[in-house]
């Protein structure tokens, strides 16, 4: 019996060892002069390839591999592929743009042709690219050529020659460089695409780079890896030796790993942000995301009034949620555009505060109601519908809603969760009385915002009608003057603010831990977002 | 005994083909569209994507194709993966979902069905008392937690283990315990009460009356029948584990299966729901079969016996 029992424990014992032999390779000592940062992503990225990429980890992923003409990069837009700014003709609508020298990962050059290439492919509908729209909003013939009635011949991207390449406009865009900053204007090798067809930018194998990093290791839901590309132009500003970039799909475990040092930064989610903060450890970033309240004056008939409208604006005690119940440092909002917008020279807040009515007033908010009811001849409110995503944050901003709603406006609000996918069905269609709305631009430009709720835009969920604004709006598009651009805008959203179908509530922070031997690793407001591409390191890590 | 795998696996065949049949359908009904997330897609780009894939087609054609692929082994593109077909998806991940489940069973069975025994030895005595009270634990407390705190206290706090990812043996323990302590609960109950009906029995009896030694009795009569019942747990036990568990792999990193069954119906990422689905349904009825023809062979009084009663 005790041999058999003897037996039994080896083979169990030579079973496990033989499965520690089979287990993928590990790590590997690293270097010790080397300088490698630590960076999880949260899932594996869906799509590398710029055109099918449009999402946070795959764009991440892109802006490190792929450069487009120009970058984003801590606050600002710098010359990638393009050297120097672009020209424009006289009408703002032909942008001729200089393509300095520089190399694919393969060593052969990257020319003009290489865009015209990625960007007629970007509208191809053969491509069936979820960010086709990118490119069909703002290039002329991008739309017809998406749409099966154009070609790719009258689509305006054409490479003059080698180095320069022009786009034809829609209309005139003066944030046309921002535009072209997001991943999916990289270029592409013709001939790389063609030779591995579905399979392109499946592997690090199937691909070449023109960006800061090449990509070492790519084991699928495991594990990326970089390497700086010694082809890369400014081959300099890329400090780090490697990157590592585990594929850590559980926020908590993400927060662990940081703890032991397997991460040099991690997204601080719900409870770990607020004991991150507690301890000093946490950084906040604006996040791009804003948190708005939607009237829909057609399904609720006291949404008409716009002193009704207002009393529910005063009405929200916003300091009082984001101290007692949300507590992370997000911003009461008194207006519509984002912080993390950039305006003429800072940000666009920084030169236009707005704030455009009190973050909260109880008093005011009776009065103003009482005048409008007055002025509707009824005496109390009706229950009201209030509709929210069902998940995340949404649901306890619900019912503090509720609550401020009842005790300063003796109105009931009636909560409804909606799912991800019935939302934009709901509020494309009217189908709600008040939605809480997060929302974030699309692009670093107010107009990203303001133009959502010019008249009859497919977005604009409210059904805003206001000549003024639209002319303002319409005013400011047209125009290459930043400056004057932005007072448009900001004219534009006092109008807004003024009418109130749309109540700002708070602008969104993230928090992140980051390690203090890194530097240069900025989160930012936009997708994607963060960027470590020049990120340095103090000292190297064993 | 070969007629009647045959049987078997014919209606095996059926089996399958239904459980394709029903997820196809029941996906198709779930709400929502698998590009209509929380970005407001321009109709058009949503238009040329569903053309891309195929999803413009009416539902019987859809079918159609993908039984059609299916038969040919083309379980299709992941529609969230752009570059990855279903196939590969499968060929990289279910290797460490399956190495995990295995020393997950290891771990578990063997202990489990140890304590299960010595529980029913030491019927209500402390050793019974304690063994029950972990099996209780064991089957109240969920993975997530075990697997949490295994992570704080043994990975963060004492640092003995690495936090997660899986890199070598010793990355792959804590998931194992975490995984394995279910299985350890659940077959230590099913061994004690099974172990205890045994112990009633005449032959336990017999045995002893005839002076045997504790060791072979307990070796020889009270383990051999008491492990029958367990034994035919262990199919569809097998299949679960061995496919991937989305918790464990989330939280301790591994790049697993589990996680597909999870997110592709969260995406609504067709062709992943229906090639996860048929992985583990081909995988549980291989197991299934597996079992019963070892039944045949473990158990004496149970043989496949076809209709007239003869003896196959």
């Amino acid at each position: 019996m005790y041999r058999k029992l003897l037996t039994f424990t080896m083979i169990f014992i030579m079973i496990i060892v033989l499965f520690a032999g089979c287990t993928s390779e590990s790590g590997g000592q690293l270097e010790e002069a080397e300088k490698v940062l630590k960076i999880a992503q949260g899932s594996e990225p869906p799509a590398v390839d710029p055109a099918r990429a449009n999402d946070n980890i795959s764009l991440q992923i892109g802006q490190a591999l792929f450069e487009g003409l120009y970058r984003y990069h801590n606050g600002e837009f710098i010359e990638g592929m393009a050297e120097g700014e672009p020209e424009i003709s006289e009408d703002g609508l032909v942008w001729t743009f200089h393509l300095r020298d520089a190399k694919w990962s393969d060593g052969e050059p990257v020319t003009a042709h290489d865009f015209e290439y990625a960007w007629k492919r970007l509208a191809d509908p053969e491509t069936a690219s979820g960010s086709a729209y990118k490119i069909t909003d703002f290039v002329k013939g991008a739309m017809e050529f998406n749409q099966g009635s154009g070609s790719s011949e009258d689509v305006g991207v054409r490479a003059v020659n080698d180095k320069t390449l022009e786009v034809t406009l829609v209309s005139s865009t003066p944030y046309f460089k921002e535009i072209i900053s997001f991943g999916a204007f990289s270029p592409v090798r013709e001939d790389i695409v063609k030779e591995y067809g579905e399979a392109f930018a499946a592997n690090p194998e199937n691909m070449v780079y023109n960006g800061p990093w090449a990509l070492t290791k790519w084991e699928h839901d495991v594990e990326l890896e970089f390497e700086p590309n010694e082809n890369y132009w400014n081959r300099e500003a890329v400090k780090l030796d490697r990157v590592i970039s585990p594929i850590i799909s559980d926020y908590a475990t993400q927060v662990n790993m940081f703890e032991t040092g397997d991460l040099h930064m991690t997204i601080l989610m719900g409870e770990f942000a607020a004991q991150y903060d507690e301890e000093g450890k946490a950084e906040f970033f604006e996040d791009g995301l804003s948190i708005n309240l939607l009237l829909n004056r057609e399904t609720y008939e006291p949404f008409a009034n716009e002193n009704i409208r207002k009393a529910f604006a005063l009405a929200i005690d916003r300091e009082s949620f984001i101290t007692n119940i949300y507590k992370l440092p997000a911003i009461p909002a008194t207006n519509l555009i984002n912080p993390a917008i950039k305006g003429v020279e800072k940000t666009f807040r920084d030169e236009f505060p707005g704030d455009y009515f009190p973050a909260f007033d109880s008093e005011k908010a009776k009065e103003l109601l009482q005048k409008g009811l007055d002025e509707l001849g009824i005496d109390s409110l009706p229950d009201l519908e209030l509709m929210f995503l069902d998940g995340g944050a949404s649901p306890i901003f619900a019912e503090f809603l509720q609550e401020n709603f009842r005790k300063t406006l003796e109105v009931e609000a009636v909560l409804t969760p909606i799912s991800l996918e019935k939302r934009i069905e709901i509020s494309m269609n009217g189908d709600y009385q008040t939605l809480i709305n997060p929302t974030g631009p699309d692009f670093n430009d107010p107009m990203s915002t303001m133009e959502t709720w010019i008249t009859g835009n497919p977005y604009n969920e409210v059904k805003y009608e206001n000549e003024d604004y639209d002319t303002l709006v319409k005013e400011a598009k047209g125009i290459d003057d930043t400056k004057k651009r932005m007072e448009l805008m900001a004219q534009a959203e006092e109008l807004i603010m003024e009418d109130m179908y749309v109540v700002p509530i708070m602008h969104n922070v993230s928090g992140y831990a980051i390690s203090d031997n890194v530097s240069n690793l900025y989160p930012t407001a936009w997708c994607p977002d963060i960027d470590w591409m020049f990120a340095d390191m103090e000292e190297a890590e064993q | 005994m070969y007629k009647y795998i045959l049987k078997r696996i014919g209606t095996s065949i059926i089996t399958i083909w239904v459980l394709i049949t029903i997820t196809f359908l029941l996906m198709n009904a779930i709400p929502g569209e698998p590009f209509s997330d929380q970005r407001k897609l321009p109709p058009q780009v949503l238009e040329n994507l569903n053309e891309y894939y195929g999803l413009d087609k009416p539902l019987i054609i859809q079918y159609f194709k993908h039984m059609g692929n299916i038969l040919k082994g083309d379980l299709g593109y992941s529609l969230t993966y752009k570059t990855r077909t279903v196939n590969d998806i499968i060929a990289q991940a279910f290797p460490y979902s399956a190495q995990l489940g295995i020393q997950s069973l290891i771990f578990g069975l063997t202990l489990g069905l140890a304590l299960g025994i010595l529980a029913a030895l030491h019927h209500n005595r402390a050793l019974d008392y304690i063994t029950m009270i972990i099996a209780v634990i064991g089957v109240s407390v969920p993975n997530f937690i075990i697997g949490g705190f295994l992570q704080y206290f043994l990975g963060v706090k004492y640092q003995l283990f690495p936090v997660a990812q899986w890199k070598g043996f010793i990355y792959t323990i804590l998931p194992t315990i975490a995984l394995g302590s279910r299985i350890l609960a659940t077959q230590a109950r099913m061994m004690r009460s099974s172990t205890l009906e045994v112990l009633n029995q005449d032959y336990i009896k017999a045995a002893k009356a005839k002076g045997l030694s504790k060791t072979v009795i307990i070796g020889n009569h009270i383990i051999r029948n008491s492990i029958l019942p367990i034994i035919t747990t262990l199919g569809p036990l097998s299949a679960t584990i061995l496919t991937g568990t989305f918790v464990i792999e989330n939280i301790f990193a591994i790049p697993g299966l589990g996680r597909y069954f999870v997110q592709g119906i969260q995406d609504l990422d067709y062709p992943v729901i229906l090639g996860t689905t048929l992985f583990y349904g081909v995988f549980l009825v291989v197991l299934n079969l597996l079992v019963d023809i070892i039944y045949g062979f473990i158990d004496p009084r149970i043989k496949i016996v076809d209709l007239a009663g003869d003896r196959l």
